[in-house]
């Protein structure tokens, strides 16, 4: 599947002439993982109990349009129109496609809000959960640790946030900007539960996922790698901005098949 | 006018239960019987107010109709971006509610006066902005905001004014004479002066003005219609709700009246004072609101 997906992510982005592949692809494991542990059909229900999902870095949204077309969520002539004039399928996530539960795209609003999803369903007894997907150089924005802090204090248990670690940020490398770590000791402070996995090992994401053995908002640091899967995009920032046309599309392809 | 606010909320969430109180560590002494009867739908975030606009937006999604208290600097300037994209971009059912208006906090400087706050939301799609002139406004604001569908920015100040008379709606006359076509419109606090300020001379009209956004086009082009003279009298910049009237006016083609503005120079100021004090500064006392009526008689 997640092979399935980063040629998905590739495509429309070839096709629409797009950027942020790098940051896309570092998500594709995170995400499956996530739709995977969600009952989609409450999800395609629009059940009041449903898991609700936030790609609160909104600029990997080929990512998660392309998870969800391969779970249903999206058909493939809708997601042929991403980053086409008229669709809602822009270059950042929408509320405006169905089942996207927020828009996202400046950063640090996706935490706030998943707390706020978190409080409101445990005020309504309900034990769905929320899961919400940053980036690691989005931990810079200090909204963020507001959420953290008062999620911790509150113990939302139901609040899971997956950090995409991939280590660079739009101009280079995070730490070399503004260093986050230590992040596990960091988020264990704020009275989180803290798993620290391979963000491309699907089984140990899904593993961390499943734990309840805990009354604390429950973080997964996952540690990847910005343009994963294609060689010549890996751990380089120009994949960031760059669109794959012409000969590198067919090199990418190629790698992918 | 903060009391009677709380006394309505109080009343209304034991009625609607979509109703979750969200409040950025303010309203000691206020909130208090809130938090008492509905601890499921009371949450005080701290000095956080970008997490309590993300949190009000995420609560939506449960069927939630926050309202958000706090003071409006804050309340506003700290987290424009949260309530652009998480309240207005999603149309969502969020009233803030903000009190120390204006210059409310005059002695405690600029970073905490609001003069700024209605021309920075003023902009953004489905925000509905209101500033209740008196005891008698707010209930009728609060009962429509409650009904809202879409965000809402409810400014209150700290000073209360008395109407003393039964109004049937928000936007209405607070003083009417047939003697003169001088009309002040104003809102918030400054109702309060203006209509001392029309006691003065006893031919001036004043018209409270609690919904800013929209601007109702058709009381707008009523009211230009009878007076030709129209002074907008705002604790705001003028970026508030004279510049909403004179665009109106603008757009509607009217070219007989003139539109005049009392209201805070667009500067922060060096020097702190009480409210009076500044209110003298930038001709919003009743005092010399009269002055200025007198000016545009002669």
């Amino acid at each position: 599947m997640n092979k399935e997906i980063r040629k998905t992510i590739l495509h429309i982005i070839h096709n629409g002439g797009a950027s942020h592949i790098g940051s896309a692809l570092s998500l594709v494991e995170i995400l499956d993982g996530v739709f995977k542990n969600c009952d989609i059909e409450k999800i395609k229900k629009e059940q009041i109990d449903r898991d609700r999902i936030i790609l609160s870095k909104g600029h990997g949204t080929s990512a998660l349009y392309s998870t969800m077309f391969h779970h249903k969520l999206i058909s493939e002539n809708e997601l042929n129109t991403y980053f086409k004039n008229g669709s809602v399928l822009g270059g950042h996530t929408s509320h405006h496609v169905p089942f996207v539960e927020h828009s996202t795209g400046a950063l640090g609003h996706g935490l706030p809000v998943g707390v706020g999803m978190a409080i409101g369903l445990r005020s309504k007894k309900l034990d769905s959960k929320v899961y919400v997907i940053v980036g690691d150089g989005e931990l810079h924005e200090g909204s963020n640790w507001e959420a953290i802090m008062f999620a911790g204090h509150e113990k939302l248990k139901n609040l899971v946030v997956l950090v995409d670690c991939n280590e660079l940020s739009q101009v280079g490398n995070l730490n070399d900007c503004c260093s986050i770590e230590p992040l596990e000791s960091k988020f264990r402070s704020f009275n989180f539960q803290v798993f620290d996995v391979d963000g491309h090992n699907e089984q140990e994401i899904d593993q961390a996922i499943k734990i309840c053995d805990s009354e604390l908002p429950k973080v997964i640091l996952c540690r990847t790698t910005k343009g994963k899967g294609i060689s010549f995009m890996e751990c380089n920032n120009l994949w960031h901005y760059k669109s794959p046309q012409g000969e590198d599309f067919e090199k990418a392809l190629l790698e992918l098949n | 006018m903060r009391g009677d606010f709380f006394d309505r909320l109080l009343e209304t969430m034991r009625k609607n239960e979509k109703i979750f109180f969200l409040m950025g560590d303010t309203g000691y002494n206020l909130v208090e019987p809130l938090f008492e009867e509905f601890p499921d739908r009371t949450l005080n975030v701290g000095v956080a107010e970008q997490n309590l606009i993300g949190i009000a937006a995420g609560l939506c999604s449960l069927g939630y109709e926050p309202i958000c208290y706090g003071i409006s600097n804050f309340l506003i300037h700290r987290c424009l971006e949260q309530i652009r994209n998480d309240l207005c971009m999603h149309d969502y059912p969020v009233t803030l509610v903000g009190t120390s208006t204006g210059l409310d906090n005059g002695a405690l400087w600029a970073t905490h006066y609001v003069v700024d706050d209605i021309g920075c939301v003023k902009p953004f799609p489905n925000m509905h902005i209101y500033s209740p002139s008196s005891v008698e406004s707010i209930n009728k604001v609060f009962d429509e905001v409650i009904n809202l569908k879409h965000p809402a920015y409810v400014r209150i100040t700290k000073k209360s004014f008395n109407e003393n008379q039964q109004i049937h709606k928000i936007n209405h006359f607070v003083l009417k004479n047939e003697n003169s076509d001088i009309l002040i419109i104003s809102h918030g606090r400054m109702t309060g002066n203006a209509f001392v300020a029309a006691k003065f001379s006893n031919d001036v009209s004043v018209f409270a003005m609690d919904m800013i956004k929209p601007l109702d086009k058709k009381i707008v082009n009523t009211l230009t219609d009878t007076f030709k003279k129209i002074i907008v009298v705002e604790d705001n910049f003028n970026s508030g709700l004279f510049n909403s009237i004179a665009q109106l006016v603008t757009e509607l083609h009217i070219h007989d009246v003139d539109i005049y503005s009392i209201s805070p120079p667009e500067d922060y100021g060096d020097n702190v004072g009480s409210t009076e004090y500044l209110d003298e500064m930038y001709g919003l006392t009743p005092e010399k609101i009269n002055e200025f009526i007198k000016g545009l008689k002669k």
